[in-house]
């Protein structure tokens, strides 16, 4: 009998979607997750020398929180998370750590909490791809082990006395000592000069320009590498005359910027506003609010206001200097305050204080400036204003430079 | 032992059989009628079919196949909404379960995605062969006006769909969809005319809100999944019912010899009727050729579905719009257009313009060649026109689907999109008001005059009223192009613009 092109295609066809359906029976029958819960179960057998507990029947487990608005399913590969003798066994099946502190796992009980919170990461995937990313279209990839510390001020407001969070408590000295907040806002509450520092993390990832960052596009490599070399990731756009950007660069080594990474993300831990909000039952409330600072000298007090108002922003370091500040007159450079008391009567400081000051251009035709004295007249009271003059005229520019870094030595 | 053929005719010759099997299954000539005279579903076919209606590449199987993935979304459909609830707070995370957590979710997504997609695309086509073939000349005029409206629903039906999984390509694109609706004249609160405010517009109706949220949800869900689906069916079946009733187009070809030699099927069949009476049975011949071109496209269907997962970006974010943000790809011709045109024009004037243009045809072309047939060479005027109107389109799509970028800026399809390229808007000046008058008038003026002139035959086949819809529709299908040369190379925006009057053009 003579095969027509429509009984080619029969068979074709036929053979094709047969082919295609057993397929797709193979492919739900071994799906990744099998393999990983399969081998939880062998290494649970041998840890407990009980053989029966590798015949357990293999499942998909999820911890379902809706008033998280969240599922996480991290736990049908990671299914030891949660059992203690899993503790020698190799990632994904190894125990939760403690953190070096036996309260820890008490206080975070899974079933309640779930992973994502912490670790962000695709808590609905099933597929380690997917769970741990970075996949389009999920903007939290799964966080790197130094960064995780970043999350725990979703609901913890006491970060100086909280056990565990020592990195971040670190990250916040050197935060004070840079003086960031003379140039960005935190919460409201800053300099107007740079970005609002709690948006970073929640802007999403199609909101930076990745043309000049190495690696994956994910934000917390946009924001390392911006503070490795600000004007590099932001070189602005000469030809339009938009500037580069005015961060300064300040040689941070390795460890401070996962420092400051997890920092910037706690920033936007602490206002979880999209859809899957914090249930209030888990917010740790803030201790009382300390009592007024007080002071052994106007010196400390003069100190105290100096970092504040995040003056080491742009005078550097206990106002060393260093910061550029490009197409301003006197070298380009803002003004150290070291060398105040030779210049400056102590109402003249505090007239340049409260007034502000606008910088000439070193090149007229060039762009102005990015950074410049602000009116702080509205903002300090004239008590610290007082306490501040006392400690900037009491810079001596023949005083060692500050101790070394807050973290190891400083990479030169 | 009793032998297995005992047993076998038992049961046919018992009476439950034969209360549910009316006839045997041997192949005969009485049993091949009946199995179509005798069964719900195929006896809408004759039990004899014209050899002629046979040859695939007559209609390429486009109509029944789309029926079949009609048939191919509801079930897909129906599994799928065993998973998915209708609400802002489930939607999104429901589509997730479906993607990593229900066995077989992510077959069943991708299949109802990709044939939605499939489908939108076969039923244009189906509409192009329909043309060519003249299928649409008496007496099936009707036929085409309801297989146009079928297109409609198929387009809302796929629209309607697109929102349900409440992501960011969701909820920016029926935003792009309904603000269309919002600037429609009259009934629009932003187009001319306006009688409406935002509360009570034809916007509102569609989204129960002023925002695209839970109420827009829910309605394009009920649309999506009853009413629409109920609509098609409906049409669908006059459909049918009228591809029966008025004989199935397709004729019997001359000989190749005769064929080469110009000869014109509607010439030779006059000489030859006995043609005509040249039948075969529809079982087997048709039915299986229509199974085998169901079971090629489930074929495919399901590669793709295994191969490629339909996509899923981000929750929708009413804060945070996407750039660009692009509409449906078979809308997305539509947003293209309104680079050269206002909302109210090129998101409803113009689409207008585009449903009523179709469903006219079989009324404005009294050319009666060609049916039953490819004919291109009778037929140059209408096919011209139909080929380019119908390429026109499929351009536009390719413009705004793969070259359009950030701020809707022209990308070509390697360029990757930089979102700091200066907007290319500055530059553009209009037309002053009294050139731009003048130029409207000639075009206008002139596109309806001088046709009469040139091409007296073709006015006197028409008469003066079908002359002057068709140049209308003509004018209008030629005036889009010219406003792309007009702003792309010479950086006109408006040939006239009235802003006091909100009219620009």
């Amino acid at each position: 009998m003579k095969r027509s092109v429509w009984n080619w295609l029969f068979l074709l066809s036929s053979f094709g979607l047969g082919g295609l359906f057993l397929f797709s029976v193979w492919q739900e029958t071994f799906p990744e997750w099998k393999g990983y819960q399969a081998e939880y179960y062998q290494r649970l057998a041998r840890v407990t020398g009980d053989p029966s507990k590798a015949e357990a029947p293999l499942k998909i487990q999820q911890i379902y929180l809706p008033e998280f608005h969240r599922t996480d399913r991290c736990i049908t590969c990671h299914a030891g998370v949660d059992n203690p003798k899993m503790k020698d066994q190799p990632q994904p099946f190894r125990t939760h750590p403690d953190l070096g502190n036996p309260e820890f796992l008490a206080k975070h009980p899974f079933n309640e909490m779930g992973c994502t919170v912490c670790h962000q990461g695709q808590g609905p995937a099933t597929t380690k791809r997917h769970a741990h990313g970075p996949v389009a279209h999920w903007e939290e990839p799964l966080l790197a082990k130094e960064l995780t510390v970043g999350t725990c001020t979703t609901c913890h407001q006491n970060i100086p006395n909280l056990k565990g969070a020592e990195r971040l408590v670190q990250a916040q000295a050197l935060f004070q000592q840079k003086g960031c907040i003379g140039c960005h806002t935190l919460h409201g509450k800053g300099m107007l000069v740079g970005p609002e520092l709690a948006e970073t993390w929640r802007k999403g990832v199609d909101q930076f320009d990745f043309r000049y960052v190495r690696g994956e596009e994910t934000t917390d490599r946009w924001v390392k590498e911006h503070f490795k070399d600000p004007q590099a990731v932001v070189p602005g756009y000469p030809a339009l005359g938009i500037p580069e950007s005015a961060m300064p660069r300040y040689e941070l080594n390795d460890e401070e910027v996962q420092l400051l990474t997890a920092l910037v993300l706690s920033f936007a831990s602490e206002e979880k506003e999209d859809g899957r909000p914090i249930p209030a039952r888990f917010k740790v409330a803030a201790a009382a609010p300390a009592p007024g600072p007080v002071y052994a000298s106007k010196l400390e007090h003069g100190k105290a206001v100096f970092q504040k108002f995040g003056c080491a922003a742009c005078h550097g370091v206990e106002g060393r200097g260093g910061i550029r500040n490009k197409n301003m007159e006197m070298a380009e450079e803002v003004p150290p305050l070291i060398y105040i008391a030779k210049g400056f009567t102590r109402e003249e400081l505090k007239e340049t204080i409260r007034k502000g000051r606008y910088p000439a251009r070193s090149d007229p035709n060039g762009p102005a400036p990015p950074l410049w004295m602000p009116a702080w007249g509205g903002k300090i009271s004239e008590e610290e204003l007082d306490a501040l003059a006392e400690y900037l005229l009491s810079l001596d520019p023949d005083q060692p430079t500050p101790a070394a870094s807050l973290t190891q030595t400083r990479k030169e | 032992m009793v032998k297995l053929t005992e047993i076998a005719r038992a049961i046919r010759t018992s009476k439950i059989w034969k209360s549910i099997f009316r006839h045997t299954y041997q192949d005969t000539p009485r049993n091949r009628a009946l199995m179509i005279l005798s069964n719900v579903f195929l006896h809408l076919h004759p039990v004899k079919v014209r050899p002629a209606s046979l040859r695939f590449r007559y209609t390429w199987g486009l109509g029944g196949l789309s029926f079949y993935l009609f048939l191919l979304l509801t079930v897909s459909g129906v599994l799928l909404m065993f998973y998915y609830r209708p609400t802002v707070e489930h939607a999104y995370w429901d589509m997730k379960d479906l993607r990593f957590a229900v066995s077989f979710g992510p077959f069943m997504r991708n299949i109802h995605r990709w044939a939605a997609h499939l489908m939108v695309f076969l039923v244009m086509f189906h509409m192009a062969s329909v043309f060519y073939r003249s299928a649409y000349k008496p007496p099936r005029e009707y036929n085409w006006v309801v297989g146009v409206i079928l297109l409609l629903i198929t387009f809302l039906l796929s629209f309607t769909g697109y929102l349900l999984p409440w992501d960011q390509l969701a909820i920016w694109a029926v935003t792009v969809g309904t603000n269309m609706a919002a600037n429609a004249p009259i009934l629009g609160s932003e187009g001319p005319f306006s009688i409406v405010t935002p509360d009570n517009d034809a916007r509102f109706i569609l989204l129960g809100s002023k925002l695209v949220g839970q109420s827009g949800l829910l309605r394009f869900y009920v649309l999506h999944c009853v009413l629409l689906p109920l609509a098609f069916i409906i049409f669908v079946s006059v459909h049918f019912w009228r591809v029966r009733k008025d004989e199935f187009s397709a004729v019997p070809l001359p000989p190749a010899e005769e064929r080469r030699k110009g000869v014109r099927p509607e010439e030779w069949l006059k000489k030859n009727p006995q043609a005509l009476q040249e039948k075969v049975f529809t079982w087997p011949n048709l039915v299986s050729r229509e199974f085998v071109a169901a079971l090629a496209i489930t074929a495919i269907l399901t590669l793709w579905s295994v191969l490629a997962h339909a996509p899923l970006e981000g929750l929708a974010d009413p804060n945070k719009t996407p750039n660009p943000s692009k509409a449906p790809w078979y809308f997305v011709g539509l947003q293209e257009l309104l680079v050269y045109f206002d909302p109210w024009l090129a998101g409803v004037v113009l689409p207008t313009m585009i449903l009523v243009g179709l469903m006219a045809i079989p009324y404005l072309d009294s050319n009666p060649l060609g049916v039953g047939y490819y004919n291109f060479r009778d037929r140059k005027f209408s096919v011209g026109m139909f080929t380019y109107g119908f390429t026109l389109w499929f351009v536009l799509i390719f413009i705004g689907y793969y070259m359009r970028g950030p701020g809707w800026e022209i990308f070509m399809p390697w360029e990757p999109w930089d979102h700091f390229r200066p907007t290319s808007q500055i530059g553009l000046h209009n037309m002053p008001n009294g050139l731009g008058l003048l130029f409207l008038a000639g075009y206008g003026g002139l596109g309806l005059i001088l046709p009469k002139f040139l091409f007296k035959d073709f006015y006197k086949t028409m008469g003066p009223i079908k002359y002057l819809i068709v140049m209308v529709f003509v004018l209008g299908m030629f005036f889009v192009p010219a406003k792309i040369i007009l702003r792309n190379f010479f950086k006109i925006k408006y040939i006239v613009s009235f802003p006091d009057f909100s009219f620009n053009l």
